[in-house]
């Protein structure tokens, strides 16, 4: 694993909208990290494996999860990563619209790193996404690629 | 002289009384037989007499056979006596018989008791059947109703992120367009903010909704909880709204009550809550809270010197979506009072409201003492 703080965030979300909002949210932050946009689950698992056209991906700094998504959502793609022994280090956050106590519970079960609710109000999802951005790419200290 | 030893009289005699006696020797015999074959059979001691009384008769016929040929007179007269005795005795005790055994039902009687007790275990049986089906229909409401419960939950997973996700995309363009394109105008602007208010507020309504049905699914977790401590907590996030305000604050001492503390908290931060809003534009607003004690129940109040409301609409308080001011007075999503109804009636408790327009409104609900410290 080789995260840095100069690695792509990955934004795994299948609703345009969403994408959109958050995007630009992010674009009014100082960060400067490319953000790698992936419209399902199978998308996700394709990128962290290498597998279709993400042969040359790089290790994302932190992945933000949608969890309600085609195909494979959001639960089965966390369980997939922190089962698994070369992934399982990088942060992830699920960023979800739901604030049902079971996708709460069951995302830490899995070992998901921070749960973040959407808000509804644009101007409040804009301080999320600002504090998600600076905490992750910042403050926080992800694991080196000696550790991993 | 003997039947004047006319030997045709003599053999009369003795035939006739050969045969009495033949006959009743025969007679305790076959009641014997009876008595020994029919072990239920009631007073069967009468049964013995009987045969004791009909065997003396018979010895009587053979005896005056005998005195014929043999004149035995003592013995005969001795045996006729025993005879006399014994038939004065049986006679005596069936007539005192007679009540007891007249008790005893007649087989007519049983046969009647009998159909009648058949009829009842024909109903019996029948209401057994209907037990039965009950449970049935029983259990299939059960597993419908578990069902409909899944349903539910399906339901308000959905609302929860599939409706919340369009407004969050309405507010955010809103936003982004009022920011991004100056040519708008002040109009413009204006509708654009309206619309984002709008979406902000169903989401309100979403989540206030959510939470309303939450708390009818929630399994109440109970643990004493000092109320003053409670409310002091509930001010102290309360005041934003607050801020600004001259509110005067008249909180006595209450009892401690066990409940669940997180509904108990959305109680009170409704009330008080309400008592904020409502008093808005009072000075000074006045808000008190006190409680009494009954035999089985904690009271509590909660008073304000605001708007009130007619006692006509106090039916449609504790409504779901009923609000008795229009928004533009006192905003609001006419979920906060339903759903401290729901909690309070959850906890066992009572909720009630008095109030006149211009001159306040008290709340007041109980909560079951033997759920308290």
């Amino acid at each position: 694993m080789n995260i840095n703080p100069g690695s792509p965030i990955l934004l795994v979300d299948d609703s345009i909208d969403d994408v959109q909002l958050i995007l630009t949210a992010l674009k009014r932050t100082d960060l400067k990290n490319k953000v790698i946009i992936l419209r399902d689950g199978d998308e996700a698992l394709d990128y962290l494996y290498h597998r279709g056209g993400f042969a040359q991906r790089e290790d994302p700094a932190v992945i933000l999860l949608d969890i309600k998504m085609p195909k494979v959502n959001g639960l089965e793609v966390l369980q997939q990563i922190k089962s698994d022994e070369k992934l399982k280090s990088i942060p992830v956050v699920m960023l979800t619209s739901s604030n049902q106590d079971s996708d709460i519970n069951r995302s830490y079960g899995l070992g998901s790193n921070a749960y973040v609710v959407k808000p509804v109000d644009f101007a409040r999802l804009r301080e999320t996404v600002r504090t998600l951005g600076t905490f992750w790419m910042r403050v926080n200290q992800s694991p080196m690629p000696s550790a991993a | 002289m003997c039947y004047d030893w006319d030997s045709r009289v003599i053999w009369l005699h003795v035939v006739s009384d050969g045969f009495i006696a033949l006959a009743y020797y025969s007679i305790p015999l076959t009641l014997l037989y009876f008595v020994s074959k029919r072990k239920d059979l009631a007073f069967d001691w009468m049964f013995l007499c009987f045969a004791l009384f009909i065997v003396a008769c018979g010895t009587t016929h053979l005896m005056e056979i005998l005195n014929i040929w043999h004149p035995t007179y003592w013995l005969s007269g001795t045996i006729k006596a025993l005879t006399a005795l014994s038939s004065i005795v049986t006679a005596i005790l069936l007539i005192r018989l007679v009540p007891q055994a007249l008790r005893i039902p007649s087989p007519s009687e049983l046969r009647a008791a009998n159909s009648a007790l058949e009829g009842e275990i024909q109903e019996r049986t029948k209401a057994l059947e209907r037990v039965a089906s009950l449970n049935g229909e029983l259990v299939q409401q059960t597993s419908n109703l578990e069902a409909s419960n899944k349903e539910l939950e399906t339901f308000s997973y959905s609302v929860s992120h599939d409706l919340r996700a369009p407004l969050r995309h309405i507010n955010g363009y809103i936003q982004l367009l009022v920011e991004e394109s100056p040519e708008l105008g002040p109009d413009g602007t204006n509708y654009a903010n309206r619309i984002a208010k709008s979406a902000g507020h169903m989401g309100v309504l979403i989540d206030n909704l959510l939470a309303f049905s939450h708390t009818g699914k929630a399994v109440l977790s109970r643990e004493p909880i000092d109320s003053n401590a409670m409310i002091e907590q509930a001010r102290e996030e309360l005041l934003p709204d607050a801020q600004g305000r001259a509110i005067e604050w008249k909180i006595e001492s209450l009892p401690n009550v066990v409940a669940d503390r997180t509904l108990l908290r959305q109680s009170w931060l409704n009330l008080l809550g309400n008592a904020i809003k409502y008093t808005r534009g009072r000075n000074p607003a006045v808000i008190t809270i006190g409680s009494k004690e009954t035999a089985s129940e904690h009271e509590f109040f909660i008073r304000d010197n605001g708007a009130g409301f007619d006692m006509r609409h106090v039916n449609k308080l504790f409504g779901v979506f009923q609000r008795l001011h229009v928004p533009e007075e006192f905003e609001g999503t006419g979920i906060g009072l339903a759903n401290v109804h729901r909690i309070i009636t959850r906890h066992g408790g009572r909720i009630w409201a008095e109030g006149k327009p211009g001159e306040g409104a008290t709340f007041y609900f109980t909560l079951p003492r033997g759920t308290s410290t």
